[in-house]
């Protein structure tokens, strides 16, 4: 009967446990330094990798937050830029209707530029973009102003000038059209050819609404124009007028009345077109606040996401040296006590 | 009178008893490395008329210090098996990092959704949306499938188990039957003490036992919810394996003596509870995570027609499940809308359901309002079912989340235990080896100690040899 003893297989087992859960947690310790995260970080944290699980979504969400609103940004650019060389257009084509106002062969200069103006309205307008027409409203797809020359809006409006004035503006007698029956038409026949209805109809596949740009999970904001909008109809209107009316035969007074009428039009087409700039001004600026916070909001999470999954390398680096330490230690001491044997003194 | 034969008794006896020990010795030596070899040690007794005789074979037992080791087995053993388990269900639901773990891959789908909202037009977005929910559907499809192999598995186990106890069950019996009949030399009785003790010790691990001594050393073996294993017979432990387990479908109860066990301790129990309990949790958390899909990009057109399934379905059926009902299997029945692949816009625009489900009044190429709609939907709070065990009023992106959250804390609680488990194990065996276990130098020296008394007694009879022969020769 003994009071105190050891067996030789309990010696045995437990040098050999000891060793064994030396190594498995060295490996451990260098999983944990070469990716720097726990090696197992749902043992470590338990509940908490739900709060990580969405915090790592909300980083990919914004990143490719970023990257939509960075091609917003540049689209809502390129309108900008087709909406300055509107405004310059405009200018210009006052300038060379206020000059040939008086002057002697100013018809054919007057009825030429507003023509090269109108086309180059249209081409304007069908900017595209990433293959988008960025002027298309909800409608990227067709191109927002149909090319007059030979469209439907061309015979509309021949049409109207025939059943407004009962004369075609080609007709020789087109001539005798007094300044009073020209204003008259003007401001009725020729302007409901562009009034909204007439204008969806005829002009433009472009619809009133123009796409939201998400910035967060609540807002959006607006930063495009849409050829629908009343300042390209009334631009236009001023363009079109004045290159069917302003014939060579047409009488002085008509001609007046015409170019008076698109002189008027023209000038609320610049204040239209520097609020549609301005508009789109605004927008951007949402745009670009949206960036910069959501890439503030990513510096935020990525260091909640590294206060929980990562290791301090210098930590685990001591935690190896001490564990490899401490194996060496329980090899020499195994191989020293399995000398310690009787048998070996006998 | 002490005479001289009386001295050659002696030294007879004396030589005996020294060889019966060193046998004993040799014995014990051999069995040192035997973890379920108990030290033997031979006593030496006065019989009346005073000549010394030889060893009663005592074996050396502690029974308190097994009944520790057995209970502490059988829990090491169950918390082993259950997070074994809980591990395997933990990468069902991946690393966060991942990006193919679901909470990602949920995510990732209303990135997509939002993408496809910022150029609606664009094809190669809404194909893009499109396969991204197929990936998803295809990972809850294979999560699903990975939780129902955990519990089969389990179920194996315990059919496994089942066989195990049944066989040691009938070799207790043979052991048990020896040593209550008490036949046979100390030397076997010994061994068949040893073999009941390893039965004991195997048994342990698989199911968790209580044990009670009789008359004539006779054991009974009791399960530690009180139903009987074996009383002088084993008896009946019986079970039927399930070979197909689906979701919603329970596994066979396993009756001992026609009484259903149950337990806390031991393999068996913990492998019961994993199929019946942790695994069919999990798969009640994945079958509300694909309802939640199907509820999400469900159409209802306007607002006033029947909710009917959009992108994704539910099997077959073209009907939205109702919230906060479970449906048993529909993580592994989810997929996508067959005319997705042909006509990915129908996500933009509605319409999965028939053509009176459009939203999109005038075909626009920048249809917007649905998928703002869903993108938002993905943080809105929806209804859940309590038997998922996580919040029921929340969206769907934090109940995955949840989810991943509970297997990983069980996780976390399951490795603690199992290492303080294998901790009192370790020094229950320890203490009880303390007891039972043989150190080979103490048998070593033991033997030196034995050549020298035999060495002496054989002098002994030399010298009274000689004594005899010296009287032989005077009388001659």
């Amino acid at each position: 009967m003994r009071t105190d003893g050891v067996s030789s297989l309990a010696y045995s087992r437990s040098m050999r446990a000891a060793a064994g859960g030396l190594q498995a947690r060295l490996a451990e310790a260098q999983l944990e330094l070469a990716t720097g995260r726990h090696a197992d970080l749902g043992l470590k944290v338990g509940y908490r990798v739900s709060l990580i699980a969405g915090w790592r979504g909300e980083i990919a969400e914004n990143e490719a937050r970023t990257a939509r609103l960075n091609l917003a940004s540049a689209t809502a650019d390129v309108s900008q830029s087709a909406l300055t060389e509107m405004t310059g257009l405009v200018q210009s084509v006052m300038a060379v209707l206020t000059a040939a106002r008086g002057a002697g062969g100013g018809r054919a200069m007057a009825r030429q530029s507003a023509g090269a103006a109108l086309e180059q309205l249209t081409s304007l307008l069908s900017t595209t973009f990433a293959g988008r027409y960025v002027f298309g409203g909800l409608n990227d797809q067709e191109q927002p102003l149909r090319t007059y020359p030979g469209s439907d809006a061309k015979a509309a409006v021949d049409q109207a000038i025939l059943s407004g004035l009962g004369v075609s503006q080609h007709d020789a007698a087109f001539s005798a059209i007094t300044a009073d029956a020209m204003n008259d038409f003007l401001q009725n026949g020729l302007a409901a050819e562009f009034d909204e209805t007439a204008w969806v109809l005829n002009w433009t596949a472009a619809t009133a609404d123009v796409p939201a740009v998400r910035l967060d999970d609540m807002a959006s904001a607006v930063a495009a124009s849409s050829a629908h909008a009343e300042v390209f109809r009334k631009f236009a209107e001023a363009l079109t007028m004045v290159s069917e009316l302003a014939q060579d035969h047409v009488g002085q007074p008509a001609f007046e009345a015409v170019i008076d009428r698109a002189l008027s039009l023209l000038g609320e087409s610049q204040l239209g077109l520097g609020a549609a700039q301005a508009a789109i001004g605004h927008g951007e600026a949402r745009i670009s606040g949206a960036i910069a916070s959501a890439s503030a909001r990513t510096r935020i999470l990525m260091g909640a996401v590294s206060a929980e999954e990562a290791v301090d390398p210098y930590e685990v680096t001591t935690r190896i040296n001490m564990l490899m330490t401490q194996l060496e230690a329980s090899y020499t001491v195994t191989s020293r006590l399995s000398g310690l044997s009787l048998v070996r003194f006998i | 009178m002490a005479t001289l034969s009386s001295a050659l008794n002696y030294a007879v006896a004396g030589l005996s008893i020294a060889s019966a020990q060193s046998s004993l010795a040799a014995r014990n030596i051999a069995g040192a490395s035997d973890p379920y070899y108990s030290r033997r040690t031979a006593e030496v007794i006065t019989m009346p008329g005073g000549v010394p005789s030889a060893a009663v074979l005592v074996r050396s037992a502690d029974k308190r210090l097994l009944d520790m080791l057995q209970a502490a087995t059988g829990a090491a053993a169950g918390q082993h098996t259950t997070l074994t388990a809980l591990n395997e269900l933990g990468s069902v639901f991946g690393d966060p990092q991942s990006d193919t773990s679901l909470t990602a891959m949920l995510a990732g789908l209303q990135t997509k959704v939002r993408d496809a909202e910022s150029d609606p037009s664009s094809m190669l977005l809404a194909t893009g949306l499109v396969q991204h929910a197929s990936d998803l559907a295809a990972s809850l499809n294979a999560a699903s499938a990975k939780v129902q192999s955990i519990r089969q598995q389990a179920d194996h186990n315990i059919e496994a188990a089942t066989a195990r106890i049944a066989a040691l069950l009938d070799q207790f019996k043979v052991a048990n039957d020896a040593v209550v009949r008490g036949s046979g030399t100390p030397a076997e009785l010994a061994d068949s003490l040893d073999q009941r003790d390893r039965i004991l010790k195997q048994l342990s691990e698989d199911i968790g036992i209580r044990t009670v001594t009789r008359a004539n050393n006779d054991v009974a073996i009791y399960t530690d919810g009180g139903i009987t294993l074996f009383e002088t017979v084993p008896r009946t432990i019986s079970f039927m394996p399930t070979p197909v387990l689906t979701a919603g479908t329970a596994g066979q109860q396993v009756r001992i003596d026609g009484v259903v066990f149950a337990s806390t301790s031991g393999r068996l129990a913990a492998d019961l509870k994993v199929r019946d309990t942790l695994a069919p949790v999990v798969q009640t958390q994945l079958d509300e995570i694909a309802r939640g899909l199907v509820s999400l990009f469900a159409e209802s057109g306007d607002g006033s027609l029947e909710p009917a399934a959009g992108l994704f379905v539910n099997g077959g059926s073209t009907s939205v499940p109702p919230d906060g009902v479970v449906e048993p299997g529909l993580a592994a029945r989810l997929r996508i809308n067959a005319a997705a692949t042909g006509n990915p816009m129908l996500v933009r625009d509605g319409g999965f359901a028939g053509a009176g489900y459009v939203e999109n009044p005038d075909g626009s190429s920048v249809f917007q309002l649905r998928l703002a709609r869903l993108q938002a939907a993905f943080d809105t709070g929806r209804a859940f079912s309590p038997d998922a065990g996580l919040d029921v009023s929340v969206s769907i992106k934090a109940f995955t989340g949840q989810a991943a959250g509970s297997v990983e804390r069980s996780r976390q609680r399951a490795s603690a235990q199992a290492e303080s488990a294998a901790a009192r194990q370790a020094r229950a065996d320890e203490a009880l080896l303390r007891v039972t276990g043989v150190s080979i130098d103490e048998e070593m020296a033991a033997i030196l100690d034995l050549e020298k008394s035999y060495q002496a007694s054989a002098k002994v009879m030399a010298a009274v040899d000689a004594m005899l022969a010296a009287l032989l020769e005077a009388v001659r």
